[in-house]
C-alpha cells in the first residue's frame, strides 16, 4: 500500500494532462464500440430489440452481457467526461487569463463534424447532441456548484417523469389500438437492411438522413440523457476530487462499492423483467419498473467503472497496464470516427450487414479495438494530436497547429515521460 | 435590509405600456385558443375538418392570418421582458434574486394544475420551464443574449431549409402525425359533452402529452428566443426612453408589417390553392410560418407603443392595461370558463370559428370591464395575489392601500 502511494501522492498540477481522465476515456471507447456494433451491422429499427433478428442462445447471452454491463453505461461516462473536459478547459483558459471565445467555435466545428458523420457515415452519431448540449453547458460556466447540482438532478429525474407520463398516456389512451404483433421483421426493417447491404453510396446517404431523423426526433434524450451527464462532469471536476485523488481514496472506495451494489441490483431487476416475465411494454407497470431500473443502472454502473479505474490507477503496476488506453483516450474523436467509418464500410463492402449477430459481433469489436490501442500509442509517440483532433484545433484557432512532436518520447512509456 | 430585500415590487413602479401590450395579447390568446376550448384537440391545426363551411373557413383564416402565433409570440416576449424588469429592480434595490426560482416553481405548479384539471393547451408549464433557462442569462452580457436570441430564432429557418434539402434528395421526413380518424373525433366530442369529469381528465391528459411531445423543441426554438428578445429589449432601455427610440420602433414596426404581410400572403395562398403542396411550396410555407409571427408581432408591439404615446389613444388603451396587469388571472379564467361553458351548454363541437368570434369578443369585453373594476379595489388579480403570496411565503396585502398606509409598510418606500 505504502509503495503504491509513493508515486501517487504528488497531486497532479492543473495545467498538466490528467492521465486518469484519458485512461477512462480510452476504456470508455471500447464500451462505445461494443454497444454500437449492432448499430453498425443491423438497422436502427432493431437497435433496442436486436433479438428480433438474432434469437439464438449465444446471441441472446452476448447481447444481454452488453446490455447489462456496457450499453448506456459507456455513453454515460463519455458524456460525463465531455462535461469534465469542458470544465478543465474553462479552468485553464481562466488560469491563463484567456478569453473563452474559442469554446463556442470549438463546439461549432464539432457540430459540423457531427453532421458529416451523421450524414455520410452513421445514423447513431453522438457528436451533434454533444455539440448542441455543449452550448447549453456554456451557460453554467459561472454558476455555483449548488445550481449545477440542482439542474443535474432535475434533468436526471425528468427522464423518469417522462417515462411516467408516457405510461399514464398509454393507459389513458381512449381508443388505443393493440400494438401490432409482427412475427419477424417489419417491411421497413427489411428495406433498411437491403439499403445498407446492397444499396449505392448515394442511396445509403438518402436513407441515412431519414434514419437519423427518426432516431433523433423528438430529441428528448439530448436533455434527459446527455445534458445531466455533462453537468455531472462539470460538477465533479469542480469538487477538486480529481486534482487530489489520494486524499479522497476512502470516499472513492465507498462510492465504488455502493454504486456497484445499486447498479447490479437495478440490472437484476431489468434481467428479471427481461427473461422471466413476458417482455414489458410501455404503459404497463412491469414496463415502467424495467425502465426506471434501466435509468438507475446506467449512472450507477458508470460511476462504479469510473471509481474502479480511479482506484486501480493508484497502483503503479496497474497504471502501467492501463497507460495504453490513455493514448486511445487522447485521440478519442479520431478513434470514435474511425470505429464508425471502418465498421459501417466493412459490413457494407463485405455484404455482411444484417448477418452478424451480437455474439459474432464481439470478434470485430475486440479485433478493431485491439488494433486501435497500438496505433494510437504509436501515433502519439510521433505526433502531438490525433489527426481529427489536429484538424479540430486548427479550425478552432484559425491556423494550422503543429502536429509533429518537437521532442519524440523514448519508446518505453510515453505517459511517464509526459508526466515527468 | 433583509425584510426589504425580499419584498415584491410596488405597484406604482409598473410600466403602463407593457401592461397594455399584455392585455392586447391576451385578447389574441383567447381568440386563438377558442378552437381548443370548443373542439377536440386533435383538430387544433385543422379545424376545417369539423367546420368546412365558408364562413368558418374565412373566420379561421382571419384568426390564423392576424392572430394565431402572433399573440403568443408577444406574450412570450413580454414574459421575458417582465423577467428583466424584476431582475433589474431586485438589483437596483440590492436584494437577492432567489425569489425568482420560487416564483417559477409556483408558476409551474399552477401550470400543471391548469394542464391536468382544466385545459390541455396550457402554456404556463412551458413558460415556467423556459423561465428557468432565462434565469441563467441574468448576468450575461447584452451581446451574449443577442447572439443566443438570434441563433435560436434563425435555427428553425435553418432546420426547415435542411429538411427541404433532405426531402429533395430523397429522404423521407414527416413532421405531421396521421390525421385523426372520425371515430376518435366523435369519441372526444362525446366525452367533452357528456363524459364524466374523470373521462375528460383522461382525455385531457392524453391531449396534453400529444401536445407536449415536442416541448423541448418548443422551449428551445420558440419560447426561449422570444424570452431572450424581451430580456434584451428591456435592458436596451428602449421602453424607458421611447421618444429617443421612436425612429427605431417605427422602422421595426413598418418592416414587420411588410414582411408579415408577405408571409401571410404565402400562407394563405398555400392554404387556398395547394391541397397537396410540392416540397418547395412546403418549404416556403414553413418559412412563412416561422417568420410571419415574429414580423407581425413586432408590428403590433410597435403599433401599440406608438399609439400609447398619443394621449387620446393612451386613454383608450388603458383598460387593456388593467387586463394585462392581471394576465394570469384572466388567462386562467378564459380556459376555466370556456371549457365548462361549452360542456354545460352541450355546444362542444358545434360552435365553429365564425360563431366562436361572438363569445370571444363578448367575454373579452367583460374581462376588460371586470379587470378595471377589480384593480380599482384591489392591488392584484386573485391569481397574481396567490402567486405572490406563495412566492414570498406571506400573505400579500390584496386591498388597495392609500399612500399614507403604504408609507408605513417597509419595502414600499423608495
Amino acid at each position: 500500500m505504502s509503495e503504491t502511494l509513493d508515486g501517487a501522492m504528488a497531486p497532479v498540477a492543473s495545467g498538466e494532462r490528467i492521465d486518469v481522465i484519458d485512461i477512462l476515456r480510452g476504456m470508455t471507447l471500447f464500451g462505445i464500440l461494443a454497444a454500437n456494433m449492432r448499430g453498425f451491422n443491423a438497422p436502427s429499427q432493431v437497435y433496442f430489440n436486436i433479438g428480433r433478428m438474432y434469437s439464438g442462445t449465444a446471441d441472446t447471452i452476448a447481447q444481454a452481457f452488453i446490455d447489462f454491463f456496457v450499453q448506456g453505461k459507456c455513453v454515460t461516462l463519455f458524456a460525463f467526461l465531455f462535461g469534465l473536459g469542458f470544465a478543465v478547459q474553462m479552468d485553464r483558459a481562466e488560469e491563463r487569463g484567456k478569453s473563452i471565445s474559442f469554446y463556442p467555435r470549438r463546439l461549432a466545428i464539432l457540430l459540423v463534424i457531427g453532421l458529416m458523420h451523421s450524414l455520410l457515415v452513421w445514423w447513431g452519431d453522438i457528436l451533434v447532441p454533444y455539440a448542441l448540449m455543449g452550448f447549453l453547458l456554456l451557460l453554467f460556466r459561472k454558476r455555483s456548484q449548488k445550481t449545477v447540482a440542482i439542474w443535474a438532478i432535475v434533468f436526471y429525474c425528468s427522464e423518469f417523469l417522462i417515462t411516467i407520463g408516457f405510461a399514464v398516456w398509454g393507459y389513458f389512451h381512449p381508443s388505443a389500438p393493440p400494438p401490432p404483433k409482427v412475427k419477424g421483421l417489419t417491411p421497413e426493417t427489411l428495406h433498411a437492411i437491403s439499403v445498407y447491404r446492397d444499396g449505392s453510396l448515394w442511396g445509403m446517404v438518402q436513407y441515412r438522413v431519414t434514419d437519423w431523423f427518426h432516431v433523433n426526433f423528438p430529441p428528448f434524450w439530448l436533455l434527459t440523457f446527455v445534458f445531466p451527464r455533462f453537468l455531472t462532469g462539470l460538477w465533479v471536476w469542480r469538487t477538486g476530487v480529481l486534482k487530489n485523488v489520494p486524499a479522497y481514496l476512502p470516499l472513492i472506495r465507498t462510492i465504488c462499492v455502493w454504486s456497484l451494489a445499486i447498479g447490479l441490483a437495478a440490472d437484476a431487476v431489468m434481467a428479471y423483467f427481461r427473461f422471466f416475465t413476458p417482455p414489458p411494454r410501455g404503459g404497463t407497470l412491469p414496463g415502467f419498473i424495467a425502465q426506471v431500473a434501466h435509468g438507475v443502472s446506467l449512472p450507477a454502473l458508470a460511476c462504479f467503472y469510473a471509481c474502479a479505474v480511479l482506484l486501480l490507477v493508484q497502483k503503479q503496476e496497474w497504471k502501467r497496464r492501463l497507460a495504453p488506453f490513455a493514448a486511445v483516450g487522447r485521440t478519442a474523436l479520431t478513434n470514435y470516427l474511425l470505429q464508425s467509418v471502418i465498421c459501417t464500410w466493412f459490413f457494407h463492402w463485405t455484404k455482411l450487414f444484417g448477418k452478424v449477430g451480437p455474439a459474432m459481433g464481439l470478434i470485430p469489436t475486440v479485433a478493431l479495438f485491439a488494433i486501435q490501442i497500438p496505433v494510437s500509442v504509436w501515433w502519439l509517440r510521433h505526433y502531438e494530436f490525433g489527426p481529427v483532433e489536429w484538424l479540430w484545433r486548427s479550425l478552432t484557432y484559425g491556423k494550422f497547429q503543429s502536429m509533429r512532436k518537437r521532442i519524440p518520447d523514448p519508446p518505453a512509456s510515453s505517459l511517464e515521460a509526459v508526466e515527468a | 435590509v433583509s425584510s426589504a430585500a425580499m419584498t415584491p415590487v410596488a405597484i406604482s413602479e409598473r410600466i403602463g405600456v407593457i401592461d397594455i401590450l399584455r392585455g392586447v395579447a391576451l385578447f389574441g390568446i383567447l381568440a386563438a385558443n377558442m378552437r381548443g376550448f370548443n373542439a377536440p384537440f386533435d383538430l387544433y391545426d385543422d379545424i376545417s375538418k369539423l367546420f368546412p363551411g365558408t364562413a368558418d373557413r374565412v373566420a379561421q383564416g382571419f384568426i390564423d392570418a392576424v392572430i394565431s402565433g402572433k399573440s403568443v409570440t408577444l406574450f412570450s416576449f413580454l414574459f421575458g421582458l417582465g423577467f428583466a424588469v424584476q431582475m433589474s429592480r431586485a438589483e437596483e434595490r440590492g436584494s437577492s434574486v432567489s425569489f425568482y426560482p420560487r416564483r417559477l416553481g409556483i408558476l409551474l405548479a399552477i401550470g400543471l394544475i391548469h394542464s391536468f384539471l382544466i385545459w390541455a393547451g396550457d402554456i404556463l408549464v412551458c413558460y415556467a420551464l423556459t423561465g428557468f433557462l432565462l434565469f441563467l442569462f441574468r448576468r450575461r452580457s447584452q451581446k451574449t443574449v443577442a447572439i443566443w436570441a438570434i441563433v435560436l430564432t434563425v435555427l428553425p429557418v435553418v432546420i426547415v431549409i435542411a429538411m427541404y434539402v433532405a426531402t429533395k434528395f430523397g429522404a423521407k421526413i414527416s413532421l405531421d402525425d396521421p390525421p385523426p380518424t372520425a371515430a376518435v373525433i366523435q369519441s372526444a366530442i362525446q366525452i367533452s359533452r357528456d363524459g364524466s369529469y374523470w373521462a375528460m381528465t383522461k382525455l385531457r391528459f392524453h391531449d396534453w402529452v400529444d401536445f407536449n411531445t415536442i416541448l423541448p423543441l418548443v422551449i428551445l426554438l420558440f419560447t426561449l428566443p422570444r424570452f431572450l428578445t424581451g430580456l434584451w429589449v428591456w435592458r436596451s432601455g428602449l421602453l424607458r426612453d421611447s421618444e429617443r427610440y421612436a425612429p427605431i420602433v417605427k422602422a421595426v414596426m413598418w418592416w414587420g408589417l411588410l414582411i408579415g404581410l408577405c408571409g401571410t400572403g404565402v400562407i394563405l395562398s398555400v392554404r387556398i390553392w395547394f391541397a397537396q403542396p410540392e416540397p418547395f411550396v412546403t418549404l416556403l410555407n414553413r418559412l412563412a410560418f416561422v417568420i410571419t409571427p415574429l414580423a407581425l408581432a413586432s408590428f403590433y408591439a410597435g403599433g401599440v407603443l406608438m399609439l400609447a404615446q398619443i394621449p387620446k389613444w393612451r386613454a383608450r388603451l388603458n383598460p387593456f392595461g388593467a387586463v394585462g396587469r392581471m394576465a394570469l388571472t384572466n388567462y386562467l379564467v378564459q380556459s376555466l370558463f370556456f371549457t365548462w361553458f361549452f360542456r354545460l351548454t352541450h355546444t362542444f363541437g358545434s360552435v365553429g370559428p365564425a360563431w366562436g368570434l361572438v363569445p370571444t369578443v363578448i367575454f373579452f369585453a367583460i374581462q376588460i370591464w371586470f379587470s378595471v373594476w377589480w384593480l380599482k379595489h384591489y392591488q392584484f388579480g386573485p391569481a397574481e395575489w396567490m402567486w405572490r403570496s406563495l412566492t414570498y411565503g406571506t400573505w400579500q396585502p390584496m386591498r388597495r392601500l392609500d399612500q399614507h398606509l403604504l408609507n408605513h409598510i417597509p419595502g414600499y418606500i423608495g
